[in-house]
């Protein structure tokens, strides 16, 4: 290989790594931002004293609430609890005309999975920072990033994390149907 | 520095070697393949609230209480009831009850068969069609045949009545698991309704009914199994066979001959005084005499008597299989016999009086059942075969048999597969979950009990409820059958219920059940449309006065001697309860019948080892099976737990089911069926050869 063809094949191939690894995810998601500004580290500090499941509940029938409804953030929200215009917007435009807010979620399963908080949180103790990150200590929301051809979050856990945990667990079965209907 | 082609090139090649090592390929092979999976023609379900609605499943009489999971109006999964009073559970096919509305062999509405070619034809056209055919019959002298598959339900009275306007009615019913107890109750000196005791039963002998795999009430059966010894009898290593405590391998046929011998050695070794009638027909069934005829060991059969006797109370069950069909009525007698030698009938853990169900006043009136084979050949000028299904099989031929030459079939179901192939006019009834519905008691109930299904799904136009059309027929024809609609007729029947002011109201609890008491007629309808039972006192073991049940005299000489030896192959036919029916399966099972091969399916054949190398097959080999029926083709699988001088098929799914669209061939046992006088096909035999 002469030096000519040396350089002209690095080019390429510097041209194909910078495009697969910078270009290619910003392609490849759609981004977008939170309806409002939310700070989960507000809400789950000291000063509130809440935890995650004062705000995502799994109920005594096992079904996980998901993210609160609009109701609950009105019992402190009623009046705007600051002068921030996040705030303003929150009371005004969904607490109080009780409009839900269109949070875009992370999360969001197939249709043809289940997954039960009970079971993973109730019965499995375990701790929600394990699929979630340190998603209650943080202060903004991150970008919504949708995959543009799956249509799914780019946070959705895959198959084979759900595979490789319940391999580490040794404790739930790990035929199709525990998963999928 | 003029860029050559050459170049070029080289920077190809390193923009290949540099994409292979980021995501860019891998990530775009996996998200296509997620793309796939959720292309806009899959069904989504809407987002909405998740309820659950009980329903009972109409695929078979057990009617399993069943949890619709529903996404706003929507029945995305079905669960089974696990704690039911009356036993809990569901099997694979209930647990896809919510498909069957969109399985592709649904018809959208009423058709008329044309060259083999279906044209829609409006209801009211159908229902004209039918009474024109009806009037012309009548003036023909052929009677009109009505088959219903699951008898004693309110649609059943509909028919009943209708029937008993016309001279020529003829109200058909099939026999189905209860067969043995339909026997012992023919033999009571004082007739009375019979159930099982079977939470008191120490030994079930099972002569080829599958017991361990879908009879009865499943639920029951499973809380009842573990003090409970099963003994299946049975041609071939069917699943309940496999889960049994003992199988006892017989040649095809030989169930009466078999029942016979173990009542022998009971007789036999007991002092208790049997008469001179029933020892003389017991005297040609030594068990060494019976090994010719039924393919069991002397010693083997005396071993099982004694063991009858030593853990009693010991029944014996016929009813036959769901794919092989019902027992002979000889064989059955024969069974009965056995029960009544070993002293399970009127006795703690045998067979109890139950009491029947309490019916509307004007349910109790109409035509009365008449067997399927007591119709005369060719008398039959229209037949209407009502939509509900007892999950077993039905060769045509044993319907053909009845038609005139010139006969109108008219079929209800709601899809166009099994029997409604045959059918020249289609009026489909809605799908499972679409219409109402009642659970009766099953044969082997020791208590009666009742409780009804709401519908979830709303029916699409061109489906008629089954009541209704018997309406419509009635006013066409001039008849009175009254007026008052499916969900009234079961108002009805749940008011003569709480009048009868027995039983016990088990409702549906958050969580459970829970017993209370039913103020008022109103208050149980609500209460078991919420998914609750009532559930009737039991009346207490009484004994009971039973004559001996005798087979024929031309059985009782048939199976004293050997059978005749041949080259021919007894089939062996079989199949899940649910699957032989008219309704169809859900597609989604291929899994449990093709990939997986966890059940055989119709398209494979089962010979044994040393029959196959006999006539020179090969596993996986295609085999053309030919009886005077008719021919099918198969692929050919060794088993060795199989004995020799037997093939086993699989009477369904049917694999046009299964697979709609893609094949629509004749397969499985059903075609080779050959059907006796007595209404049977289990002595059906076969030539195998290469295909």
């Amino acid at each position: 290989m002469t030096r000519r063809a040396v350089l002209f094949f690095s080019a390429g191939l510097a041209f194909a790594l910078a495009l697969g690894w910078a270009g290619f995810p910003r392609l490849l998601y759609a981004r977008a931002e939170q309806p409002l500004r939310f700070s989960h580290k507000t809400h789950a500090s000291d000063k509130t004293g809440f935890g995650c499941p004062d705000c995502h509940p799994v109920g005594e029938d096992g079904r996980f609430a998901g993210i609160p409804r609009i109701d609950n953030c009105a019992g402190c929200h009623a009046e705007p609890q600051g002068e921030t215009a996040e705030e303003k917007r929150l009371v005004e435009e969904y607490v109080t005309p009780g409009r839900e807010i269109p949070w875009l979620v992370y999360a969001r399963q197939p249709e043809n999975v289940r997954f039960p908080h009970a079971i993973h949180v109730t019965r499995a103790q375990i701790a929600c920072e394990r699929c979630h990150g340190a998603h209650g200590q943080k202060d903004t929301l991150p970008l919504h990033e949708t995959n543009r051809i799956t249509g799914y979050s780019r946070d959705l856990w895959k198959m084979s994390d759900c595979e490789s945990c319940h391999a580490e667990q040794h404790r739930e079965r790990t035929s199709c149907l525990a998963c999928h209907k | 520095m003029p860029v050559t082609r050459r170049d070029v090139l080289w920077s190809l090649g390193g923009g290949l070697a540099g994409a292979a090592v980021t995501p860019v390929p891998w990530k775009l092979l996996d998200d296509t393949a997620i793309w796939t999976q959720r292309r806009h023609a899959l069904p989504v379900p809407p987002r909405g609230l998740v309820t659950f609605r009980p329903v009972a499943c109409p695929l078979c009489p057990a009617g399993c209480a069943l949890r619709v999971r529903c996404v706003g109006a929507q029945p995305v999964a079905v669960v089974g009831e696990a704690r039911h009073p009356l036993g809990g559970g569901a099997c694979a096919l209930g647990l896809t009850l919510h498909h069957l509305a969109y399985h592709p062999l649904r018809l959208a509405g009423p058709a008329v068969r044309v060259n083999g070619r279906r044209e829609s034809v409006t209801l009211d056209a159908a229902v004209e069609r039918i009474a024109q055919a009806v009037e012309y019959a009548r003036a023909g002298g052929q009677r009109v045949m009505v088959l219903d598959r699951r008898p004693g339900r309110v649609v059943s009275a509909a028919w009943r009545r209708l029937l008993a306007a016309r001279p020529q009615g003829l109200y058909v019913t099939r026999p189905g698991e209860g067969e043995t107890l339909a026997v012992l109750q023919g033999a009571l000196a004082k007739p009375v309704a019979l159930g099982l005791d079977l939470e008191g039963t120490r030994t079930l002998v099972s002569f080829g009914a599958p017991v361990l795999e879908g009879w009865g009430r499943p639920g029951r059966m499973l809380a009842a199994r573990k003090g409970l010894r099963v003994v299946q009898v049975d041609a071939w290593r069917s699943p309940t066979a496999a889960l049994a405590d003992e199988w006892v391998s017989i040649s095809p046929g030989g169930e009466g001959p078999l029942a016979l011998a173990l009542a022998h050695v009971v007789v036999r070794d007991q002092a208790a005084p049997f008469s001179e009638e029933v020892r003389r027909a017991l005297a040609g069934f030594s068990p060494l005499r019976a090994e010719a005829r039924t393919g069991v060991e002397p010693a083997r059969i005396e071993a099982l008597a004694r063991a009858l006797v030593r853990q009693s109370p010991a029944v014996a069950i016929g009813g036959g299989d769901p794919g092989a069909g019902p027992l002979p009525p000889d064989a059955e007698r024969a069974i009965a016999l056995l029960d009544v030698v070993l002293g399970s009938v009127g006795r703690e853990g045998g067979f109890v009086a139950r009491r029947p169900l309490p019916e509307a006043g004007t349910d109790a009136v109409g035509a009365p059942p008449t067997a399927l084979e007591d119709v005369p050949a060719g008398s039959v000028g229209v037949l209407l075969l009502d939509a509900a299904d007892d999950g077993r099989a039905l060769p045509w031929p044993l319907l053909h048999r009845a038609l005139a030459s010139n006969a109108v079939v008219v079929s209800l179901s709601p899809f166009d597969g099994a029997l409604a192939r045959e059918a020249h006019l289609l009026v489909p009834a809605p799908a499972p979950l679409e219409a109402w519905d009642e659970v009766l008691p099953t044969a082997d109930a020791s208590v009666a009990s009742y409780s009804v299904c709401a519908p979830v799904l709303q029916a699409p136009p061109g489906a008629t409820d089954t009541v209704a059309l018997v309406q419509r027929l009635a006013g066409a024809l001039r008849v009175e059958v009254g007026k008052a609609t499916h969900e009234e007729r079961l108002r009805e029947r749940a008011a003569a219920i709480q009048a009868a002011g027995r039983g016990r109201l088990v409702a549906r609890a958050e969580g459970g059940y829970t017993e209370q008491a039913a103020a008022d007629a109103d208050a149980l309808w609500e209460a078991l449309v919420a998914g609750g039972c009532w559930i009737d006192e039991p009346q207490g073991v009484t004994p009971l006065e039973v004559r001996a049940p005798l087979p024929s005299t031309a059985s009782l000489e048939r199976w004293s001697q050997p059978e005749a030896a041949g080259s021919d192959l007894g089939l062996v036919a079989f199949a899940a309860r649910g699957t032989a029916g008219t309704t169809p399966v859900s597609p989604l099972l291929t899994k449990l019948y093709q990939e997986s091969d966890l059940r055989p399916s119709a398209r494979t054949a089962a010979l044994s080892r040393e029959e196959a190398e006999r006539r020179g097959l090969a596993d996986r080999q295609p085999v053309r099976i030919e009886s005077p029926a008719g021919v099918v083709h198969a692929e050919l699988r060794i088993d060795p737990g199989l004995p020799p001088g037997r093939i086993a098929l699989a009477a369904g799914p049917d694999p046009a089911a299964l697979h709609p669209g893609t094949s629509t061939r004749a397969v499985g046992a059903l075609p080779l069926a050959v059907a006796a006088a007595d209404g049977t096909w289990r002595e059906t035999r076969v030539r195998v050869g290469e295909a």
